[in-house]
Formats: structure tokens, sequence, C-alpha cells
């Protein structure tokens, strides 16, 4: 036997040693280590080592405000350096402790948001639609801008207009100001669940476009007509104070009454759930009115003084009105007995001060108008215009520009347009701004403001979702966190606030600001805007609103830092803006004083009675389609890990592409649970998983409104198909219920 | 050919599969200890604490001091974690025994007024929160239901840190490949969630990672 060491030992000795190394830990201890780098902040710079020690300084906190939606609820972000780079990197978020507005917490939205910044769906580079109109393909900016300037000066007969679904903002007056100097602008706000549109009050109120919110906190009796108070709804501050006020203060303990058909996460954790019959919620407060009035539970001299048309007319009146609308009448209607209706009239009227809230739903959105009148007429019965626990309307909010400027005065500032009030086929250049109401706006009831033979629609945007996926053209916008800009007050709180959302980190090169968009738009069509801006950036414009702000000499400020309340009168302007800066907040404490006015009950021009559509029955034979969804997943624009998780994998919510049917409804049409179904409605069919509930109301299809699964794929501009799509889109752009059939898929 | 000749070879081919076989088993014995025992010292660091500490003179009868007196809960319920070296000073103002490590205490940081820079054994991934607050005064969980045994420690053992990942071997479990022997050996997500499913207690998924 020889005894040196031959190849053949070699190889002997490393096929053995290749065997035992699978038995060892070193290659699943490297690849498993090796993925856990990857997911570490330090990756590729391996310096998270370093985290363990205790050293100072690596964890760090920014304070800012959520612009995700308008409720300007305030951020604390918690940064970690990341090391190689010299950069931040956001690793959780959480309300401010204290905000005025956000109290402390963030919805499931907010609390994974900087995770948006990685989004698949994020847009990285300017993007047009391709001939074919089933893709996008990329293209320069500055091409992009050049057709954009091409269609908006060749837009001839059609209008050009800015959707912006955020108003208020610093760069919506940015806008108006450049849609004021084009001869067709026109800037339009999309409806929305939150908010109480001036069109609205003015008409029932005549308070000369004063803004309204709800001071619920106040309340001892809240009338929730479908609005999901207890569920997204509002600000998260409001929340919390809303549980509170209802667990505690004794005799003045918040009582909410929720009406609605359906069983909702409001209606289960309300004091009390009325399910009327889908699309007679009208008809319920119309009774309730008529309880009021017959038994004189309100002060009737009173309603005759303050408005016009109470009673007393040779025509119509509200007393009038409400006559065709007796308990008894409406039982039937609504499904609901007379006497349940009169307990609740009475219960409303003696546990006040009461408050009649009716934004509706986030993915069906608002009530239609005449529906809102009827709502605002038991406001108007109950005194609860103007007072504590009622509607309060809030003082104006200054803009960016100066009151009076030579050229620059305001009143060149295009008019605030509800979507509505758009003729339609008017618009030849549609621009959507990328903020978010929180409310789903169906594609329908855009498209059809659309001019039919011409237009162009283009989206300034960070996310390839929600309606920009219908865009001809698509400008990356800086991401959340990524873009300074300011919040006004949510479109639901009593009084005016203010908050700044600064800059946290930078955002791509190649994502553009809307405000440098509106510059070289404006700077290509040779329009002279009014204010200076041309020259300024948007601190420089939010410095501006901030003077105007703090000239006033009113409010307090909260300081996110300290969590303390300062009066602003105590402050210098460098401390207020600082102090705005760092994630605070300026809100004002007292509402404005109402003109002296007289109140309308129905429609002030026509004199004729609410035009209040047929009521659906659920025994008419009719299903009613009936779209649902939240705050967030009814946008299907920002879905983030926290709401995939606790929404699809969790099944907390219903997911998109699914309905919710009573058994009985279902097996009338032949369906079992958990199968595919086809829905049908004049606007068309799309076929769903069906999922049966015995809390859904025979008669009607609950249908989910959310994200849908995928990614980066859908950049090729796939189809989204959403029940929207098939709802019955109303002159008057609400879409809340659909006649619509159901049958096997 | 001869037998003989046929007989030696076949004597030196036996010879050479046994010498074959003693080589691969070799091969693999060898791979195994590198893998089992070397492979270890090489992938973890190991980094020792600043000084020395003695639980079990703290906790013993003559001082008898509590957890909590050290690993406090301040004011807002928050758990303080590693006692500042203020707290050390209300006894070791001076040296008070014949410990050099007690020396150095004294010498380096007491009387200097610096913070001990610690290391920290289980420090979480930045997306997971743990609360001690939530589990001790919450949950009413004792202190030694998972830190047995802490208490009656004479030295504190160096933290192992990945030099791939850089996380703490504390965290994942002591055990090399990514099944824990038992549930409460690491702070994984699994660990955690078979600890709350064992006390009856379900969880979201923001409990932890917030």
């Amino acid at each position: 036997m020889s005894h040196t060491i031959s190849r053949r030992d070699w190889l002997k000795l490393v096929g053995g040693s290749a065997i035992g190394f699978v038995f060892t830990p070193i290659p699943w201890k490297i690849l498993d280590e090796s993925a856990k780098w990857t997911q570490s902040s330090s990756f590729p710079y391996g310096r998270h080592r370093e985290a363990h020690l205790q050293s100072d300084g690596r964890i760090s906190f920014r304070y800012t405000t959520c612009t995700l939606c308008p409720m300007a609820c305030g951020v604390r972000v918690r940064c970690a350096a990341d090391g190689g780079r010299g950069s931040l990197e956001a690793v959780g978020m959480t309300g401010t402790p204290g905000h005025p507005i956000g109290g402390g917490s963030l919805c499931a939205m907010g609390l994974a948001g900087h995770f948006l910044r990685y989004h698949p769906d994020r847009v990285g580079n300017p993007v047009k639609r391709t001939i074919d109109k089933r893709r996008f393909a990329p293209v320069p900016y500055d091409e992009a801008i050049s057709n954009v300037v091409l269609a908006i000066s060749a837009s001839g007969n059609g209008s050009v207009a800015i959707l912006d679904s955020h108003p208020d903002r610093t760069i919506s007056y940015v806008y108006r100001d450049f849609l004021g100097k084009l001869k067709n602008g026109i800037y339009v706000i999309p409806p929305s669940c939150d908010s109480m549109p001036t069109t609205v009050t003015d008409r029932s109120l005549n308070t000369g476009g004063l803004e309204f919110g709800y001071d619920l906190i106040n309340s001892r009796t809240i009338v929730s007509f479908g609005t999901p108070i207890l569920d997204g709804w509002g600000t998260q501050g409001q929340f919390g104070s809303i549980s509170e006020a209802r667990r505690h203060r004794g005799q003045d303990k918040l009582r909410l009454i929720q009406i609605e058909p359906i069983h909702s996460r409001t209606a289960q954790l309300a004091d009390e759930w009325i399910p009327v019959r889908p699309g007679t919620e009208y008809a319920f407060a119309l009774a309730m009115a008529h309880v009021m009035v017959h038994e004189k539970l309100c002060d009737i001299d009173r309603l005759r003084r303050d408005s016009k048309d109470f009673d007393g007319l040779a025509g119509n009146s509200f007393v009038r009105l409400i006559e065709r609308f007796s308990p008894k009448c409406v039982a039937e209607m609504t499904g609901i007995p007379a006497d349940r209706i009169a307990a609740a009239a009475k219960e409303t009227v003696t546990r006040r001060p009461s408050v009649v809230v009716f934004g509706g739903n986030p993915a069906s959105g608002p009530f239609r108008p005449e529906e809102q009148a009827a709502f605002m007429g038991l406001n108007i019965l109950l005194g609860s215009i103007g007072t504590r626990g009622g509607l309060v309307a809030r003082r104006e909010l200054p803009g960016p520009f100066p009151a009076s400027h030579g050229s620059d005065n305001p009143g060149h500032l295009a008019v605030k347009t509800q979507l509505a009030d758009v003729p339609d086929g008017s618009i030849g250049v549609l621009i959507i701004d990328g903020a978010d109401s929180g409310s789903i706006v169906p594609w329908q009831a855009i498209q059809r403001k659309l001019s039919a033979d011409r237009h162009l629609v283009v989206s300034l945007t960070s996310y390839l979702a929600g309606n920009s996926v219908n865009a001809d053209y698509i400008l990356p916008s800086p991401a959340y966190l990524e873009m300074s800009g300011d919040v006004p007050t949510p479109p639901s709180a009593p009084f005016a606030s203010y908050s700044l959302a600064s800059r946290v980190f930078p955002g791509p090169a190649t994502a553009v600001s809307p405000l440098d968009f509106v510059k070289r738009t404006s700077a290509a069509l040779s329009v002279r805007l009014g204010y200076r801006y041309q020259s300024y950036d948007m601190e420089s414009l939010l410095r501006k609103r901030a003077e105007k702000i703090f000239s006033r000499g009113i409010g307090r400020v909260f300081n996110a830092e300290t969590g303390e309340n300062e009066k602003l009168t105590a402050l210098s302007l460098s401390q207020f803006w600082n102090m705005l800066s760092g994630g605070g907040c300026w809100i004002d404490e007292v509402p404005a004083k109402l003109p002296t006015t007289r109140f309308a009950f129905l429609d002030s021009e026509s004199r004729t009675p609410v035009n209040i559509t047929s009521p659906k029955r659920a025994d008419s034979g009719e299903i009613a389609l009936m779209p649902v969804g939240t705050r967030g997943i009814g946008t299907a624009a920002q879905s983030n890990p926290i709401m995939s998780k606790l929404n699809r994998e969790s099944d907390l919510r219903m997911p998109a592409g699914t309905v919710s049917l009573n058994p009985v409804t279902g097996e009338a049409a032949g369906l079992k649970d958990g199968v595919k179904a086809r829905v049908l409605t004049t606007a068309g069919s799309m076929t769903v998983k069906v999922r049966f509930d015995r809390s859904a109301m025979p008669g009607t299809i609950l249908a989910a409104v959310g994200d849908l699964t995928g990614g980066s794929e859908r950049t090729n501009g796939e189809t989204q198909d959403s029940i929207l799509q098939i709802c019955k889109i109303e002159n008057d752009s609400t879409w809340r219920i659909t006649n619509a059939a159901i049958e096997p898929a | 050919m001869k037998a003989t000749e046929v007989g030696k070879k076949s004597t030196t081919k036996n010879a050479d599969d046994v010498r074959g076989k003693t080589i691969f088993f070799f091969g693999i014995v060898g791979m195994l200890l590198f893998g089992w025992i070397i492979f270890p010292l090489f992938i973890y660091e190991q980094v020792d604490q600043p000084i020395q500490f003695s639980h079990r003179t703290h906790s013993g009868d003559n001082v008898a001091l509590k957890c909590a007196d050290c690993h406090s809960f301040d004011k807002d319920g928050r758990f303080v974690g590693i006692p500042a070296v203020s707290k050390c000073a209300g006894c070791h103002s001076h040296t008070i025994g014949a410990s050099g490590e007690e020396k150095r205490l004294v010498e380096d940081y007491v009387i200097k007024n610096r913070e001990i820079p610690w290391v920290v054994y289980s420090s979480q991934p930045e997306n997971v929160y743990f609360s001690h607050a939530t589990h001790v005064k919450l949950g009413k969980v004792d202190c030694i239901s998972c830190h047995f045994g802490h208490q009656y420690t004479d030295r504190l053992r160096p933290a192992m840190f990945s030099r791939i990942s850089g996380y703490s071997l504390d965290v994942f479990g002591s055990t090399l490949f990514d099944v824990p022997s038992t549930p409460s050996t690491g702070m994984r997500m699994d660990d955690c969630a078979g600890c709350h499913s064992k006390h009856g207690f379900k969880e979201t998924c923001i409990d932890c990672h917030k």
C-alpha cells in the first residue's frame, strides 16, 4: 500500500467532505443569515452590528403630518441612520402623542405609510399610454409637458380642468391661480364622504360659502345616516374621543344611532342600529321630522321665524312635504315599524345637543343632494346649526396669496366646482392631482365629463393606481414624506386647523412636484401667473401662508416635540414656523359667527318639493347593488403591507371581487356560498365570488371595493376590474345604489 | 500470472479499499467537526461586556435586590431596561468590596460620570417592537419566566453576533439550525407566537410590528 496521497485519495476526501458538508449547519446557516442580512436596514453596507451597541444617534424621530388623506394626523417617524449612505431610513410610524387632531393615533394606512415609497406600483419615470391604449411606455418629461401644453392650446371649446381631491392646500391655490388665468380653466372637487359641500350648506343654510363641520364630541346624540363614524371616518383622534364620550360622561354619555341597510362595523358598535331598506334613508329622516313637527317636539315659532319655507306658503312647504312621510307610511317603505321611527325621533330631540351626520361610505360616495337636503332639514329642526354639539361653521383659513395685490387678487382664482356641476363632455384636458380624499371616485363619473371626441388626461401621482391607470400621461410626483406641503382643516372638523407636512426624505430625481409642473406648463403657455410664485418654491409659499395665519393672532399651536400647546400670540413668527415645520399644528378654537339668515328646507330656486327618487324595495324583485369599503381600501390607490395583511390575508375586510349576500337572496338566485357568480347591471357585468352572510339584508348585494392583488405587473396597464365599473352613475355624480341581478357564473 | 502475484494484488486492492473508505469517512467526520465546532466560532463574533457583573451577589441573601430594583419602569410605565450608572452609584459611589470589576466600575464610570456601554443581547430588528411593560405589568409575567437562572449568574456571558446578518444569537435562538429546540430559546416571531398560543393569547401583526 502506497503512503503517498494520490489524486483519487483527494477526491475521496473531498467527496466525504461534501457529504458531511450537507449535514453541517454551514450552508443552511449562511443562507439563513444572508437572507436576514438582506432584510436589515444596513444592507448592503453591513453595519447593522453597530446598532447592538448602545451608541447614541442611530435612531432619531422626525415629526410631520400625514398626507395620505385629508385628516391631518400628526406623525412621528422613527428613523434609523443608514450608515453607508449617510441618510435616514424610516423604520416605524406612530401618531404624534397629544396631537390635537390625530390624538396620537394612526390608522392602518398611516402606520405603514413609510413602506409606500417602495410600493411596487410606484411610477419611476414619466410614462404615456401607447397607441393601442393597453400599455404605458416611458416618455421624456419635456416631451410630456410639450404634449400637455399642445393639448391645452388646442382645447378649443373644451375646458382645462384640474381635479383636486384635497382642496385648500397651498398647491390647490396654485392650481386655482393657474386655471383662473386660462380662459377655459375650471377647478374641480370630486365628491367625498367626509366633506359637506358648500353647495349643500349654502342651499339649506344660506351661509355664503361658510364651511361646516360636525362637533361630534360635544353632542349627546349622533344620528348617522350610513356614515362609518366608528370605522375610519373622520380623524383618529375624533374616534378616540367619541369612544371615550360613549363610555363615560354619566348622564351626558354620547349615544350613536346608526341608520343604514348594511350591518357595518359602525352599525355593530352603535348604541342602536336601524336597518332601513336601501335608498330609504331620506324617507326615515322625513318621518322623524314628521314626528318632531306633529308632536311639537321642536320650537315651531323659531322655525317659522328662521326659515323661508317651513309652513304657511300657499304652495309647497316643508310641513306639506313631511305630511307625505308619516311614520306609518314610511314604515312600509323602510321596513322599520312606525313606533321605532317615532322613538328615534323623540330620543334625538330629548337628548340634545343632537347632530345628524350624512357623510356616506368611502366606496359608495355621498348621498344625493335631495337626500342631503332632507338630512339637513333634520338638523335645522333640531336647532343644531351653529350650536355646540351640532353643525359648526369654521372660520376661514387664509390662503397663501395676498388678499389684494393688484392683478394678484385672489378674485382671479378659479372657483371651486363640484364634479357633479361640470357639464358632461365638456373637459378637453383633465389634470388629476395625486392627493387622496380617502373616498373613491369611479372613473365613469369622471369619464362622462370628458369631451367625447378629443381629450387628454394627465395624472400627477406617485402610483399607478386608482384613476391614474386611466390617464394618458402619468408624471411621477414625489411620494408621501418626500415632498413638503401643507394640510388644511380636515373636511369634517368643527374648527379650522393648519399643519405642515415637511419633507422627511429626498424623492427620486425623476419625480417632479406639482408646483414645478404648473410652473413649467404656464411658462410654456406664456401664462402670466398672478402671484410671484413663478420664482418661489413650495417652502416659500408655505411660509407666506403661515405668515398670514400668524398675522391673525388667534388660536393655539401644538408643539410636537414637547407635546404642549401654546397661544399663538405668545409666539414669534419664527417660533410659529419652527413649530409647524416640526410637525406641530395650528388650531382655531372658536367657530365662525353665522350670518343672520333664513334657512331653506326645500330647493330655494324652484320652490318645489325635494325631488327624491322612488325608493328601492327589497320585495320589488330588484336587487340593490351597494359598494362598500373603508377609507384607504376604498381608494384603491395606496395599500400598504399592513392593510394588505389585515384586509386580505387575515380576512378582516371583505376582499375586492367579492360580494356578500343573504343566503335567502343567494339561494333564490341559484347560488351557493363560495361560488362564482355574475352580477349584471345596465352598465355591464362582472364575475365575483359569493359570500353568504346572514347579516346582509335580503335583496341587497354588498360588493367590496378595494385594491386588488398584484403590483408591478400592472404597470403594463392591465385593467383593474372593480364593481364600480358596473355601478350606475347618476346625473348628480352619485352611485350609491344600482339595480342589479345576480346569476351563477 | 502466478498465484502469489494475484494474491498480492488482491491484498493491495483490499488495503486500498480500506484506505479509500477511511479517507472518505475522515472527510465526512472532518467536515462535521468543522461545521459543528469550528464554523460557529467563525460565524459568530463574540463581544464581551465592558465590565463584569454578578447577579448572584446582588440578588443573593446579603444584598437581596429584586429585579425591579434595578430594571425598573419609569413613571410612564416604560421599561427602563439596563440601569444607568447613577443607579449603581447609589451603593457604589466608592468601592465597598475587593472585586476588581467593582473597582473598574467606580473608577472608570461612577467617578467619571460615564455611562457603561453595555452590549445588548437581544436588539430586535427595527421593525419589531417588544414591550416589557405589556408582558410584566399587563400580562403579569414573572421576570424569571423568560430570564430563568439569570439571578444565579456570576458573570455576564459574551454577546454573540452573526458576522453576516449582524443579529444576535439571542434573537434567533441558541441553536445553529433554524429550528430551536424549544420555543423559548430565541425571540423570533415563532417564539412569540408559540408562547402566546400556549397561554391562549391571540395577537395581530401590529402588536409587534409597529
